[in-house]
């Protein structure tokens, strides 16, 4: 008898023993293989289409060094989070790319072999207010080459896959494709020089944009004096802001085209940046106009010069005299709407800062089809750049709707036909005789009459968005430049670029935004309230505006020995609007308390339903069941 | 094998109808409800927040189930054992198995029940703002699976012995330390000690939270459910195993 129940008990123990070792086995053989659902609304935890391409190039195996802080103590909460949600995501590449990446995490603690990894590696230490230094950066290398992100920053956590995926890239490409620019604006900047010294001014950084570009290409200027624009050379050209550009330039640009060659251009009917003196003395012109006009003609593509599109469905709040925001609806925040969902250029990019923008009109000539890829709403119409660039109160005051959508950016595909019809526009007398026209002859001879294949330009009717101001905030934390989009201006260039330039990966992966959910209600309630305060904050500045009209007519009737002693109707104004100023503010006050007032009961009658509505149907559900229960038992 | 589940069917029902036919069903889902909503709302900081999102409702959910399921799975066998009923449901035409999976179900349909009845937490997000629904979905997951696992330590606490406040103390101890073992403060505890990587993690791997919580982000990653399954799983196997060495005893 005892051995059966020892037997029994051992069996049972045994057993329970081999399940739990069959169970944990089990656990680690899925771990290997794991498979997930990513039931988020932006596929926050999936890595993109183009993230996956760029690791399906991997030739070889690539190795990421991820270096992070580990302590409890030094290592801020905020920090600690985001780290964790890095390496999360580095999962995510390894599981893609399997054995073809590495991901190493190292710990830099101080003098450690970690720490002078890093430092080798280019990822830096930032010493915090509270002295501790941490590290939270990362080295992708591959053969040889190697990629540093010295501090992943928390504020471009929705940037962050496209940053990873851009440096895996970056190792990958032995060289980058070269890219042209060809512009009358300051873009690269204003060196200092001694003249300029002397006089107090500084030099000019370049913008933003061409640091950005120069992570990924090779950025060359291109002068207009520019004899030929080798294709093979310039993956792709932009022109950004053609001002008055010679035929001849217009020619090689043609021509450049027509040989296949990619081209963004970017004009402008009213650019802010050109009149604020950003212009080029050699290409001078009406100021902040430019124009590719010989090649729009013949692609049928039409700009009016001076007008830009006012938007009323999407103006810009900006800060206006004395400090008041003003709405101006020629400056346009663009949403999703405007922005072409169906193509990769604006698939990814979920708003533009666009001020002062052209519309384009016309038909494609013959063979050229256009794809709009940037729209105002059929709520906008055409106002003079002037005008709108003095004040928006002026166009809402005056707005009458068009009902038509107007294109601000759009690509024509097709086969280009030349709009040199006649070959290279002959030069400057200088070069006449006979040599000259033998040469030119030639040359027109070369010249071709239609694109040898279909090729695609982009056209924007605006330059004034790639200005730093309207793309990027740029922050000093810890002495280092930290650049954080403001729009998504840049994404839509460098989605351009890039779409031209071959690889077309990473449009796929950009600015995948964990957006932030606020409570819209009590936003739209707090919006409402603060109209009510600008109309009582603006009778009081009609009413002061007043008062001190009288006063000083007041003033002017007095007899002259009276100048320092108040008039008895002086002091009845003032004292009638001091009246009036403590009216409004306590009307002011009563709005403040009335928005409190409405946004605590909102709370309250939530707060009750929640804790306490459901739980008193269950008990009236259970109290009735048990009552008529017991009604049935008794009537038994 | 349909004879097996139409068994467990049986169960199931018969556990289900007597739950709700003794006050205690309707006390446990207003109490937890009551308390989910304070704490939700009251303590969680819901509006402070203003952001639709849920994360205030789903971080107690660990601590509330803590104490709760215990207390569901605390009578499923000692009840029995107590009153001696068990001998009488052993000896009916069902096996062992079958009455233990039929009696987890019924008191998992129960707290899921419970659970399901806070929708209208769900709804107020959805008012108030444009909540991920995806993300909210793979949290009320998280929480059905970790009471699942809870529910089933119970069982298994419940089975050891015929005394239902033993049984609560034990399932809460087991379940707290499901919750603590891989708690940061806890792990960093046993790094901060000197204790090897491997046991960290090993000791680690055995808790819920990091399970929960990467359900809760609005992944559903078959590493997690398949952690929540085999404590499940594991539990009720063994419940099986000591029913069974009871009667042979």
């Amino acid at each position: 008898m005892k051995n059966k129940k020892l037997e029994t008990m051992l069996f049972s123990v045994a057993g329970v023993a081999a399940m739990f070792v069959i169970l944990v086995a089990l656990n680690y053989i899925a771990g290997l293989g794991k498979q997930r659902i990513d039931l988020t609304k932006e596929k926050l935890y999936t890595l993109s289409q183009g993230s996956k391409e760029i690791l399906g190039k991997i030739d070889g195996q690539v190795e990421i060094r991820f270096y992070c802080t580990r302590g409890e103590k030094e290592m801020p909460m905020v920090l600690k989070a985001y780290a964790q949600r890095v390496e999360d995501l580095l999962a995510e590449y390894q599981q893609v790319a399997g054995k073809k990446l590495i991901v190493k995490k190292l710990d830099p603690k101080p003098d450690s072999d970690a720490e002078d990894s890093a430092v080798l590696d280019g990822v830096e230490g930032q010493m915090l207010q509270t002295g501790d230094k941490v590290f939270l950066g990362l080295a992708i290398e591959f053969v040889g080459q190697k990629v540093a992100l010295p501090f992943l920053m928390p504020d471009r956590e929705r940037l962050l896959e496209y940053d990873l995926s851009r440096a895996i890239a970056g190792v990958l490409t032995e060289e980058k494709p070269t890219v042209g620019i060809m512009t009358s604006l300051p873009i690269f900047g204003i060196p200092m020089n001694p003249m300029m010294a002397q006089m107090g001014q500084r030099g000019q950084d370049p913008w933003v944009l061409i640091s950005e570009l120069k992570q990924d290409f090779n950025v060359q200027q291109v002068e207009p004096s520019v004899e030929q624009i080798d294709e093979k050379k310039f993956k792709v050209l932009v022109v950004l802001h053609p001002k008055n550009l010679p035929d001849k330039t217009q020619y090689e640009i043609d021509q450049y085209v027509l040989r296949g060659g990619k081209l963004i251009v970017l004009v402008d009917p009213n650019a802010v940046m050109d009149s604020q003196g950003g212009s080029n003395p050699m290409m001078g012109s009406m100021p902040g106009n430019s124009s590719l006009d010989k090649l729009f003609a013949a692609w049928g593509i039409t700009m009016e010069s001076g007008k830009v599109i006012a938007d009323m469905n999407y103006p810009t709040q900006l800060g206006g005299r004395g400090g008041q925001p003003q709405t101006n609806p020629a400056v346009l925040s663009l949403l999703e709407e405007a922005l072409n969902k169906d193509d990769v250029i604006t698939s990814s990019v979920d708003n533009l800062l666009v001020p002062f923008a052209g519309a384009i009109g016309g038909t494609p000539a013959m063979g050229l089809q256009q794809t709009v890829l940037v729209k105002s709403s059929s709520n906008s119409q055409m106002v003079e750049g002037f005008i709108a660039q003095m004040s928006g109160e002026n166009i809402v005051k005056e707005f009458k709707s068009g009902g038509k959508e107007l294109p601000l950016a759009v690509r024509l595909t097709g086969k280009f036909k030349t709009a040199f019809p006649d070959g290279k526009p002959k030069d400057a007398p200088a070069e006449a005789g006979p040599d000259a026209e033998k040469k030119a002859e030639s040359k027109s001879a070369e010249s071709l009459k239609e694109g040898k294949s279909d090729n695609a330009v982009i056209i924007v009717a605006d330059v004034d968005w790639l200005y730093d101001q309207f793309c990027v905030q740029v922050q000093n934390f810890f002495g280092q430049r930290i650049v954080t989009p403001v729009s998504g201006n840049l994404g839509f260039f460098q989605n351009m670029v890039e779409q031209f330039a071959g690889d077309s990966s990473l449009i796929h992966v950009r600015s995948r935004a964990s957006q932030s959910r606020p409570f819209t209600v009590m936003t739209k309630m707090e919006a409402d309230a603060n109209e009510r305060f600008q109309s009582k904050i603006k009778e009081l500045e009609g009413s002061l505006a007043e008062t001190q009209k009288r006063l000083s007519e007041l003033q002017q009737q007095k007899e002259k020995g009276q100048r320092l002693i108040m008039s008895p109707e002086q002091q009845q104004e003032i004292k009638e609007f001091r009246k009036k100023e403590s009216e409004v503010n306590k009307q002011l006050k009563e709005e403040r308390k009335k928005l409190r007032k409405d946004i605590d009961a909102l709370q309250f009658k939530l707060k009750l339903g929640n804790i306490a509505g459901m739980p008193a149907l269950v008990a009236l559900f259970g109290i009735g069941l048990f009552l008529i229960k017991r009604k049935r038992t008794a009537a038994r | 094998m349909n004879s097996a589940w139409r068994h467990i069917w049986t169960i199931t029902k018969r556990e289900l109808s007597a739950y709700f036919s003794s006050p205690v069903a309707y006390v446990f889902i207003v109490i937890f409800l009551l308390l989910t909503g304070f704490f939700t709302f009251m303590i969680g900081g819901f509006f402070e927040r203003r952001e639709a999102v849920l994360s205030s409702f789903f971080m107690w959910l660990p601590w509330f189930f803590l104490i709760l399921v215990p207390a569901v799975a605390m009578g499923l066998w000692a009840e029995e054992r107590r009153l001696g009923t068990i001998e009488l449901l052993l000896t009916m035409p069902i096996t062992a198995w079958q009455a233990i999976v039929g009696k987890f179900l019924a008191s998992w349909a129960f707290l899921g029940l419970a659970l399901g009845l806070t929708f209208p937490v769900v709804w107020t997000v959805n008012y108030l703002g444009s909540p991920d629904n995806g993300v909210i979905f793979c949290g009320y997951l998280g929480g059905l699976l970790m009471a699942g696992a809870y529910l089933a330590v119970g069982c298994m606490t419940s089975a050891i012995t015929r005394n239902q406040v033993v049984s609560f103390i034990l399932s809460v101890v087991i379940c707290l330390f499901m919750i603590l073992a891989g708690w940061p403060p806890v792990t960093n505890f046993f790094i901060g000690v000197g204790a090897p990587n491997w046991l960290v993690e090993t000791v680690a791997a055995f808790s819920v939270m990091p399970h929960f919580e990467s359900l809760q982000r609005g992944v559903i990653d078959s590493r997690d459910v398949l952690f929540f399954f085999s404590v499940i799983g594991f539990s009720l196997f063994t419940t099986g195993v000591i029913i069974r060495s009871q009667r042979a005893g």
